[in-house]
């Protein structure tokens, strides 16, 4: 009777959505209690005293004996559960400050409240967003796609929605039934958003090996040539080793490149690169929210060994259409994105970029160095378009269509035009060097139920690289005409075509499962078409297509055995075929979390990985040469076994995380000595090694949450290294970016709403490189004397230390029709000459000596956007 | 471009652990020339003193089933010259160098000489050059599997300079000039893409056959103060050995300065040393200019 009476007056009160945020402040008052051998009405007084709380309760149900409490600088929230749940009780708050005691229900009825949560001002699904009940302390986060379900007992909950960068939500009702209940959160200006952990407090869900860059911190960072880069702002984060200086190289853990899974909305990305390496191909300003996920990861994600980097693109502002003007130094960005049915139900995202290098220096040439015998004109673009259009049919269908084209074109013009009274000569040679991503994706997802949800995705993702050179010459007079041309197109292609459907299944409180299928259809395609008029044709056209098929079903199922300990068990299997060879494996991947209490997650994990498609690269710097090949015979799928375990603390606006992790790798392939490029050859497999690899460390980051002053510290320190047959004869070598200490420091703060900044500083251990250490001399037919080097072992010298020290500061300007942000910075502030390569040369003596070649000193940029 | 126009350089001194010091073979073996040999030896990288050379070796050179043609005791200045033995076409040489402690074994044959000639010269306008020099070749390839081959082309011209009396100085000057061709024969090979004044390629593409194919030179000269007197063709036809070796000579010194490139290894043939003993046979065409 009693308890119904409470539940009345809690839905008289503040049922469905009602904020309730004072009775929110008093739970979240902190207290510090060191209570030995009382009785639990004791202790409950004593908790009175230090928070003016009232307990009411039925004195049969409080058991007897004498107990214990230790908490330090706890919630009341969470103080209660710990000193009732252990004895089957549970608490109300019934009004202001008073709270009733009951007896738990054993044989409760459950019910799902499931929903999506939003950003209010645009209507953008958030990710990871926590949701709990904060009686009963059981909560969750929003997947990929903003849905959230969470299954508790039958009773009065106060659900409390957070995001970090937005005011929070809490809302008081009786779950009596399955409720679908969405939310909109509000961001908050004055609150700093630069943070790239999970909120480690409120859910079960904080994952120590995940890292998460939203847009708003994103925005922060300082930046190379004005361009806000996702995949260098990763670089900053423990476990993560940047490649060569200013380039999106990343080695996580050890691994190469080629082993992060890189996905645009979960589609692959074979070269995220544009400019030879130096910057990403997302724009930033359609990415919503991207994740480094480096360890325990899920078995949905298969195909890489070292890394998933899993970057979120926006579905389009529900509320208005929106236009971004972004002008950089390199680059002008333009973006539209809004509702584009009366409805608003249906939205859209058209983004374009485009770099301008090629506008300047065609300046620069035409007036320089064009004349009538010296037309050469060699130039270099890039452009991006990102486009998506989403549906919602309503709040349990979702339709997206989105799409991703890139291209970078690098090229040479020669042409020359005579003309005389005996004859006319026209003259042209053209050299182009292009490669470039296009990817496009449908994707459906719907709530089959409170519990179940469910989405399905084909995607297509084609990845394109090669050389054109076409050559012409044109001779006429009255009597004759000669004509020569020769044309050469090479072009290399990896296409994938992708269907997969997964679902997230929640039936218990204590138990998620997370299912999926998919089929993965690569094709590598290598073709030469050559044409001639008047000229030998030495090669003839070709065209090589090998198919493989990728078959792979997974599951992750969480269980949370206790209050305190949770683990995750995942198994992938996948299958390769290519032309009657079959690799197929079973990937077992593990996640144990131990939670001793509310502050402290001890964890551990373990993953299997295979890997069917090797990048064969003789740099890190994203080169357009480098090329994706399949799994043969001869050449074995990659594999990797990595442990990691460690320890994360939160306390108050600080997080702390400390990790070690051990990474063997087998089956990586590298060029063998002497080869550089494959190019059209078809016996690549020859020209190719096999090896392991195997890296082990320690990681620490430290993190402030909040305040007007945010940012982290993190440091590495780790050993990398690699041992090929065919390589270094045999010997174990240092991995090139085998970095012992890698220490990078963020922080920004907040002025005022207008403005913020963001320094960040890098120091790790030099690179390592092969250094020739002896020389001779050789005749080589046309110069007796031609210094050749010996170069020594692999790696085996050490660039000098690499630091650095970027700033960027940002003014925003709200005018009532738009928005405009300034951005100022540098990078390199004080100009440090860090190592691209060393080069043997001589001085000003004569005399031979080792230089170091630095590309970036100090860089000043400027970046201006406008938001209508 | 930007790239190159921010990078900077600076001197850096680097750690390096002693080296043992290896021997270098720089050998000619050209039909109808004495064999001959330059012995030195590999020097630290940072070692800017002359390198060291070897006086004191025994060189002994046998045909192919090791009858001993002749031995030279000693070199001077590291040379080694032989006296009675006169590369001949199509014959196999072995060669042993012996030095305390040590014997090296290399060995190659002499390739067949090129059934060459220029069939016709004009001048053209060739990629905005007036007055480049084409000339229209034919090589008759040989029917006996792969055959390698180098094209080079050396200009002889004289310098004039006023001297203060009002007289003329005269200079003759001979250089290797560059090959310049957009033939595909001679640019589709990847070896030869890594120096223009050694154009290497294989009669993959017309094995047996006679092929003709055009290259040229902007580099004459008919001026006041600088006339091209002759240029002379080198067709030369090496073994495998020295085809492997020439190109990935010019390939590391191609690549010798590119950060992007792996360290290229000159593929010579002498196990334990440095530098080759392969094979070539040479067949040249000279074009005197008269003015």
């Amino acid at each position: 009777m009693f308890i119904r009476a409470v539940l009345f007056f809690c839905l008289f009160t503040g049922v469905f959505g009602l904020k309730l945020n004072a009775q929110s402040d008093f739970l979240s008052k902190r207290i510090s209690l060191k209570i030995k051998k009382q009785t639990l009405p004791l202790i409950l007084k004593q908790i009175e005293e230090k928070t003016g709380a009232t307990f009411n309760y039925n004195q049969k149900i409080i058991p007897a004996g004498s107990f214990s409490l230790n908490v330090q600088d706890e919630e009341l929230s969470v103080v209660l559960v710990i000193l009732l749940q252990p004895h089957k009780l549970t608490y109300s708050l019934l009004y202001g400050n008073n709270f009733v005691i009951t007896k738990t229900v054993t044989k409760t009825i459950k019910h799902t409240i499931s929903g999506f949560v939003y950003d209010e001002e645009t209507g953008e699904k958030l990710i990871n967003a926590n949701i709990y009940n904060l009686y009963s302390l059981r909560g969750t986060t929003t997947n990929q796609d903003g849905f959230y379900s969470l299954t508790l007992d039958e009773d009065s909950v106060k659900m409390v929605y957070s995001y970090i960068g937005y005011q929070s939500v809490s809302s008081t009702f009786l779950l009596n039934a399955n409720f679908i209940y969405s939310v909109t959160l509000k961001s908050t200006i004055n609150l700093p958003t630069f943070t790239v952990t999970s909120k480690p407090d409120n859910t079960n869900q904080f994952k120590p090996d995940e890292y998460r860059i939203n847009a708003n911190t994103l925005k922060k960072f300082p930046v190379l040539f004005g361009e806000t880069d996702v995949i260098k702002s990763l670089q900053l984060l423990p476990g993560v080793s940047a490649g060569n200086d200013g380039t999106t190289g990343l080695n996580i853990r050890g691994g190469g490149p080629d082993q992060n899974l890189i996905l645009l909305d979960d589609v692959p990305v074979y070269n995220p690169s544009h400019i030879y390496g130096f910057f990403s191909i997302f724009n930033s300003d359609v990415v919503k929210d991207v994740t480094l996920i480096k360890g325990g990861m899920s078995s949905r994600y298969g195909g890489r060994l070292s890394s998933v980097i899993d970057v979120r693109t926006i579905d389009g502002n529900t509320k208005k259409l929106n236009y971004q003007l972004s002008l950089g130094v390199l680059s002008t960005k333009l973006t539209l994105n809004g509702p584009i049915s009366r409805n608003k139900k249906t939205t859209m995202v058209l983004s374009g970029r485009r770099s301008y290098l090629d506008v300047l220096n065609s300046l620069t040439q035409s007036s320089i160095f064009s004349n009538q015998f010296s037309p050469i004109y060699s130039n270099y673009y890039f452009y991006d378009v990102n486009g998506k259009v989403n549906h919602r049919f309503n709040a349990k269908h979702q339709l997206s269509l989105s799409f991703y084209r890139g291209l970078d074109n690098s090229f040479t013009k020669n042409s020359f035009k005579a003309k005389d009274p005996e004859k006319v000569i026209k003259e042209k040679d053209n050299q182009n060097l292009f490669w470039g991503n296009s990817i496009a994706s449908l994707r459906y997802n719907h709530v089959i139920s409170p519990k179940l949800f469910g989405w399905f995705l084909a995607s297509y993702s084609k990845y394109t690289s090669g050389n054109e050179s076409n050559y012409s010459y044109i001779e006429k007079n009255d009597t004759q005409s000669i004509e020569n041309s020769y044309n050469y197109t090479f072009v290399s292609v990896i296409r994938d075509w992708n269907l997969m459907y997964n679902i997230e299944y929640k039936p218990l409180n204590w138990l998620s499962i997370k299912a999926g299928t998919g089929f993965v259809f690569h094709q590598f395609s290598r073709e030469v078409s050559t044409s001639a008029t008047n000229i030998v044709k030495p090669i003839p056209s070709s065209k090589e297509a090998i198919n493989s098929i990728e078959y792979n079903a997974y599951s992750d199922v969480y269980i949370r055995f206790h209050r305190k300990v949770s683990a995750t068990f995942g198994l992938l299997y996948a299958q390769y075929n290519l032309q009657g060879i079959q690799y197929a494996k079973s990937q077992p991947r593990f996640n144990l979390n131990y939670r001793p209490n509310k502050k402290l997650l001890v964890h551990a994990s373990y993953s299997y990985s295979m890997q069917f498609l090797h990048l064969l690269t003789n740099s890190t710097a994203g080169l357009p040469i480098d090329l994706w090949l399949p799994s043969t015979m001869k050449i074995k799928p990659e594999f990797a076994n990595i442990t990691s375990a460690g320890i994360s603390y939160s306390k108050g606006k600080y997080l702390y995380n400390f990790e070690a992790f051990n990474k063997n790798m087998g089956n990586l392939i590298e060029y063998k000595e002497q080869v550089n490029y494959i190019g059209k050859d078809n016996n690549w497999e020859d020209k190719v090694t096999s090896g392991r690899g195997w890296a082990y460390g320690l990681e620490a980051l430290i993190e402030k949450r909040s305040g007007k002053t945010t940012g982290w510290l993190s440091y590495t320190y780790s050993w990398n290294y690699r041992q090929f047959d065919a390589i270094n004869a045999g010997k174990i070598f240092p991995y090139k970016y085998d970095r012992r200490h890698n220490l990078a420091m963020v922080v920004n703060h907040q002025w005022s709403d207008k403005w913020d900044g963001t320094v960040t500083w890098v120091y790790t251990t030099g690179a390592n490189t092969t250094l020739p250490v002896q020389v001779y001399y050789a005749n080589s037919g046309v110069s007796p004397d031609n210094v050749i080097y010996v170069y020594g072992d692999r790696n085996a010298y050490k660039f000098p230390d690499y630091h650095r020290m970027d700033v960027c500061v940002n003014y925003k300007k709200q005018k009532p029709r738009y928005t405009r942000i300034w951005s100022f910075g540098a990078y390199n502030v004080y100009n440090r000459l860090n190592a691209f390569y060393v080069t043997p040369t001589y001085n000003q003596d004569g005399n031979r000596t080792l230089k170091l070649v630095s590309l970036f000193p100090i860089l000043p940029n400027i970046n201006y956007k406008i938001n209508f | 471009m930007f790239l190159v126009l921010f990078s900077c350089r600076k001197q850096i001194d680097f750690q390096l652990p002693t080296q043992t010091q290896s021997l270098v073979v720089n050998s000619n073996l050209c039909a109808d020339s004495f064999i001959s040999f330059t012995l030195k030896y590999t020097q630290a990288i940072n070692d800017n003193t002359k390198p060291l050379l070897e006086n004191n070796a025994i060189i002994e050179i046998f045909t192919k089933d090791t009858l001993l043609l002749e031995t030279i005791p000693m070199g001077s200045n590291g040379h080694y010259l032989s006296v009675n033995t006169k590369a001949q076409a199509s014959l196999f040489y072995l060669v042993k160098i012996s030095l305390p402690g040590k014997v090296y074994w290399m060995g190659d044959s002499v390739p067949s000489p090129s059934q060459s000639k220029i069939l016709k010269t004009d001048s053209i306008i060739f990629q905005g050059k007036e007055n480049f020099f084409r000339i229209n070749y034919q090589l008759k390839d040989l029917q006996n599997g792969l055959d390698y081959y180098g094209i080079k082309m050396k200009h002889y011209c004289e310098l004039y300079t006023l001297k203060p009396n009002g007289d003329k100085d005269t200079t003759l000057i001979e250089e290797w000039i560059d090959v310049e061709t957009i033939d595909p024969i001679l640019t589709e090979d990847q070896n030869n893409k890594f120096s223009k004044k050694h154009l290497l390629f294989s009669d993959k593409y017309f094995n047996g056959s006679p092929i003709i194919f055009n290259f040229g030179t902007g580099a004459l000269a008919n001026s006041i103060s600088k006339k091209t007197k002759s240029i002379v063709i080198y067709m030369e036809h090496y073994t495998r050995q020295a085809y492997d070796y020439y190109s990935t000579l010019n390939e590391h010194i191609f690549y010798q300065n590119d950060p992007f490139s792996q360290p290229t290894l000159v593929k010579g043939n002498i196990n334990g040393a440095y530098g080759s003993f392969t094979g070539k046979n040479v067949h040249n065409d000279s074009l005197i200019f008269k003015y």
